[in-house]
């Protein structure tokens, strides 16, 4: 066989990543990979520069010199807008202050710190202007590493990129041009959590830049010229000597989502760099694996075989079981549960549970292809329902004779898309019969669990592991019984309970306390209702012990169309806090709280999605809360969130107010296997009081989204899948 | 009559590929059927000795072992394909799984699929990288042995959504050689189909036996991938 070189290259690379590059080949010449620095920004080796990682990207970076360490978690929120999350820590830190001067944060010998930064592109890179952007660094909270930049970048040929930028704040600190723009305030530092807006390009400004030359595929070497002049670090405290504003360094891509550096810093020091990539918007492994659908089963024509098309069959009494066992049998393996089955002599309406693919436009693919296999001739249009936790969801509505005449179509997920509708799932015009083989169901699980506690001032990784045992009893559609518990294999024999004073109750703050004497520990045990309250209005009670450090009884109501682009929901919650030891007891803290919010979500179109939550939260104070995520089609959430109470800062401790950032990543991205796992993770700096909500599970919201209109046709090609 | 509803069981493909096909007594758990391991050997042992080939390694299958699944394939009397990639490290024998219009699907009896409209392949599921759907020439074009066509070939990327690559092919004669499918010899008449497009190039062969049957083809799959090895084993 003969092959391109092109497609030898693209064999290595993967399919995903091969289809990516050819789709989005840019008319220019060949690009240079944008690369990260150390603070897991886009950029040189210390310095920051004007370009922005592709759209969607999601990085992981740990960067390290001298008795410095960044850990950055950097995501591309757009094309040209771009944010992090840092963990920073300085060792050393107070070996040159301490004693005597011990008092606030020199008594620590490692400094540690979190901080946010945002950066947003102004101009993308033309043939004769280059890409510019606008960062600001650590611009929410103590300031330390403070910065704001203006930087621009030009590639001249395939393989070199200059840099020249102007800073402030820190980047402006060596090399000084004065201020152009007035004196730097003094940062208030406070609680910290504050916009430290006053600051901003203000102070001394200095110049830097560096070059990046790509010597071949995997090999790149830097060079750069710092502006920070590291004043506290090295100055004041000596946690290092920095002699030289120059830094050189090369870097290695080992792989396309792994990159290393190693570099000379300040010429005193060395450095190294873990950078790992995740083009979160592509499996890396392109379409979705897993085995083949049943083929659709045409029928004979109307004219040749008049009597197949007989609905003679609707007399049979067991009709319906029949059927429904049939179908049940032809999906199995596709891992879809039949629920309900209705039909007359011309329709069928299923409503099914999809427990296997993590798109449900596949599943009702299986299911229509199913129907082909199953139902008698005469049966012409196939209504497809998802069912969750006993919730029906949004109905696709197929004609039979477009799923035969479309199977091997040219593009045929976009061939029948305008030929199928899909509705809300109102109440169904015929009787349906239930699978009386599906209730009551009992499943249960068994796997391993980690959870972690992160940012602790003294410790700021602790985790505990173990065996979580999860079992649930669906006693009929939409009434559940479940309960998950955890006994942990290895702990953190930390101090715990260290938690600072505060005027609020300890709704959250204890949670160090629950990790180390809830064991074995009773997660959660409830009885949950779901049901239809009315057209698109959908409701869910849940009683029993709701999370690990709350019981008590939660009531919501979701109106959410099928068609929409919004919906509304209110939720109402009395719960008494347990004790921390894992039980089932109530009286080590003796609080409780009626807590519960008004929430809008609204799908703001090409993957964004905004929440409002307003209500009052579990410590009785009373605030909102917005979160902002962007989702792929694939299944990746990445957002961020904000609360803001009557929670004074003060009250409210470190941090001033809640806030994080919150992932949600599909197994099946990894995998390239279909399943719907999921593993969220929600990072917050620090873990407090005020505005802390419920942690109640399968709210509505989470459970229906994904099977509305939205959601199926952002995977629509998957139903041929 | 035709609309009398039935009980159906669930379409299990091991009784139509390896294991069945292999057991020489057909289907089922019988244990009167005999010994199911030694065939069941018998297929892996060929199938890895032909990747194995395929690979460039040296060792031949044994020829005694290919007879003798030559003659249980024979018996079993099924049309069965076999599908080799080397990138995907995959081999399989398929059997027919349905029809629809001129398009025949065929499975291995773990559901990979492959769908073919005149022997030539239009979509395939379960390879991991898979050829959602395509345009294709018809066999009569490819067996003319000149001339141009224009294929279209529909992926699903790592987001689900479609992509589309677009490909313009010279078809050419080759000259006649002989190829062995399983043990058997054939004369062939082997036909090219040179193809590229903004995306890059590849090659179809085809090989026609003196019955002007298909017997062997490599056909593109996936950028990235290597083309597909089918053989037509048993008519």
């Amino acid at each position: 066989m003969t092959k391109s070189p092109m497609f030898r290259h693209l064999t290595r690379v993967g399919l995903a990543l091969a289809l990516a590059a050819i789709c989005a080949a840019p008319a220019a010449q060949a690009e240079m990979r944008p690369t990260m620095n150390l603070s897991g920004a886009t950029g040189l080796i210390d310095m920051p520069s004007g370009e922005q990682q592709p759209d969607g990207f999601l990085a992981l970076n740990h960067g390290e010199f001298g008795p410095i360490f960044r850990n950055t978690l950097t995501f591309q929120i757009s094309p040209r807008l771009s944010g992090s999350f840092r963990y920073l820590g300085i060792h050393r830190w107070n070996r040159q202050v301490c004693p005597p001067n011990c008092a606030d944060a020199n008594g620590f010998t490692t400094y540690y710190d979190r901080s946010f930064d945002l950066r947003y592109q102004l101009l993308k890179e033309h043939k004769y202007l280059p890409a510019v952007t606008l960062g600001l660094q650590d611009f929410i909270g103590t300031g330390l590493s403070a910065a704001e930049y203006v930087a621009a970048t030009k590639s001249i040929g395939p393989r070199l990129k200059v840099t020249a930028g102007l800073g402030f704040g820190r980047l402006g600190t060596f090399g000084s041009l004065g201020a152009p723009l007035g004196d730097r305030p003094r940062v208030d530092i406070g609680r910290g959590g504050k916009v430290n807006y006053k600051q901003w390009f203000r102070g001394t400004a200095a110049l830097f830049g560096g070059v990046e030359y790509q010597v071949n595929e995997k090999l790149s070497l830097k060079a750069e010229y710092s502006s920070d002049a590291y004043l506290d670090e090295s100055a004041r405290r000596g946690t290092f000597d920095r002699h030289s504003p120059f830094n050189f360094g090369v870097e290695y891509q080992y792989s396309p989502m792994i990159r290393l550096g190693a570099y000379s810093l300040y010429g005193s020091q060395f450095g190294f760099n873990v950078n790992i990539s995740l083009n979160a918007p592509q499996r890396p492994r392109g379409g979705i694996g897993g085995s083949g659908p049943e083929p659709v089963k045409t029928r004979p024509e109307r004219g040749t075989d008049p009597a197949a098309y007989s609905t003679g069959w609707l007399a049979q009494t067991d009709a319906k079981d029949i059927l429904i066992g049939n179908l049940t049998r032809n999906l199995e393996r596709s891992g879809i549960l039949v629920e309900s089955l209705g039909v007359t002599g011309d329709t069928a309406q299923v409503r099914f549970r999809n427990t296997k693919y993590d798109a449900e436009a596949q599943a009702v693919g299986r299911v229509a292809r199913a129907l082909t296999q199953t139902m008698p001739a005469s049966v012409e249009t196939f209504e497809l329902i998802p069912v969750v936790n006993g919730l029906p969801t949004a109905k696709v509505t197929v004609k039979r004779t477009d799923v035969e005449a479309l199977e091997f179509a040219p593009n045929a997920g976009a061939a029948l898309r305008p030929r199928i509708t899909i509705t809300d799932a109102d109440a169904p015009a015929f009787d349906l019969a239930r699978n009386p083989d599906l209730y009551p169901k009992f499943t249960w699980s068994v796997g391993p669990y980690v959870q972690t506690m992160l940012f602790d001032p003294s410790e700021p990784f602790k985790a505990t592991a173990g065996v979580r045992f999860a079992a649930k009893y669906e006693i009929r559609p939409g009434l559940i019984l479940a309960g998950a518990v955890t006994k942990q294999v290895i702990g953190h024999a930390g101090a715990f309970g260290g938690a600072d004073a505060s005027p609020l109750p300890p709704v959250r703050r204890n949670a160090d306390t629950y990790n180390a004497k809830a064991d074995p520990d009773i997660e959660s045990l409830t009885a949950a209702w779901y049901g239809n309250l009315g057209r698109n209005l959908y409701g869910r009670v849940t009683v029993g012990y709701l999370e690990r450090m709350f019981g008590g009884i939660s009531a919501e109501v979701l109106w959410k169309p099928a068609t929409r682009h919004w919906a509304l929901g209110a939720e109402l919650n009395y719960v008494a806090q347990r004790d921390p030891t894992g039980g089932l007891g109530f009286s080590a803290y003796d609080y409780r709280v009626a807590t519960g919010h008004v929430s809008g979500y609204f799908d703001l179109g090409k993957g964004y999605h905004l929440q409002v939550d307003v209500g009052r939260y579990l410590a009785g104070d009373v605030g909102g809360t917005v979160t902002l995520l962007r989702e792929f089609q694939n299944g990746w959430k990445i957002g961020a969130f904000a609360t803001l109470t009557n929670v004074s800062a003060k009250d409210f401790g470190e941090g001033s107010f809640d806030k994080g950032i919150q992932l949600e990543v599909p197994i099946a991205w990894f995998s390239g296997q279909p399943t719907r796992s999921l593993r969220p993770l929600v990072l917050r700096p620090v873990g407090r009081d005020g505005g802390a909500r419920l942690d109640v599970t399968d709210r509505l919201y989470t459970t229906l989204h994904g099977y509305d209109k939205a959601g199926l046709d952002a995977q629509w090609g998957r139903f041929w899948r | 009559m035709g609309a009398v509803l039935e009980m159906t069981p669930a379409r299990k493909l091991t009784c139509l590929a390896l294991f069945a096909v292999l057991a020489l007594a057909g289907c089922g758990n019988d244990p009167a059927a005999g010994d199911l391991s030694d065939p069941v050997k018998l297929a892996a042992a060929a199938v890895k000795a032909r990747i194995g080939k395929a690979a460039g390694a040296s060792d031949a299958p044994d020829p005694a072992m290919v007879a003798q699944l030559r003659a249980a394939l024979e018996k079993a009397g099924q049309p069965i394909l076999m599908v080799l990639s080397k990138t995907l490290n995959y081999a399989g024998l398929m059997a027919p799984y349905g029809v629809n219009g001129g398009v025949r699907t065929w499975a291995t009896e773990q559901y990979v699929t492959l769908s073919t409209r005149d022997d030539i392949v239009v979509a395939t599921r379960g390879f991991g990288p898979d050829m959602m759907s395509a345009i294709a020439p018809s066999l009569a074009q490819i067996a003319a042995g000149h001339g141009t066509v224009q294929r279209r070939y529909y992926y699903l990327d790592g987001a689900d959504q479609t992509q589309v690559f677009a490909f313009a092919c010279t078809i050419a004669p080759e000259g006649s050689e002989t190829i062995a499918i399983l043990g058997k010899a054939y004369v062939a008449n082997r036909i090219g189909e040179s193809c590229s497009g903004p995306s890059g190039s590849f090659k179809n062969q085809y090989w026609f036996d003196s019955r002007h049957i298909l017997r062997q083809s490599t056909q593109f799959l996936v950028p990235g991938v290597d083309d597909l090895l089918l053989q037509r084993v048993i008519d």
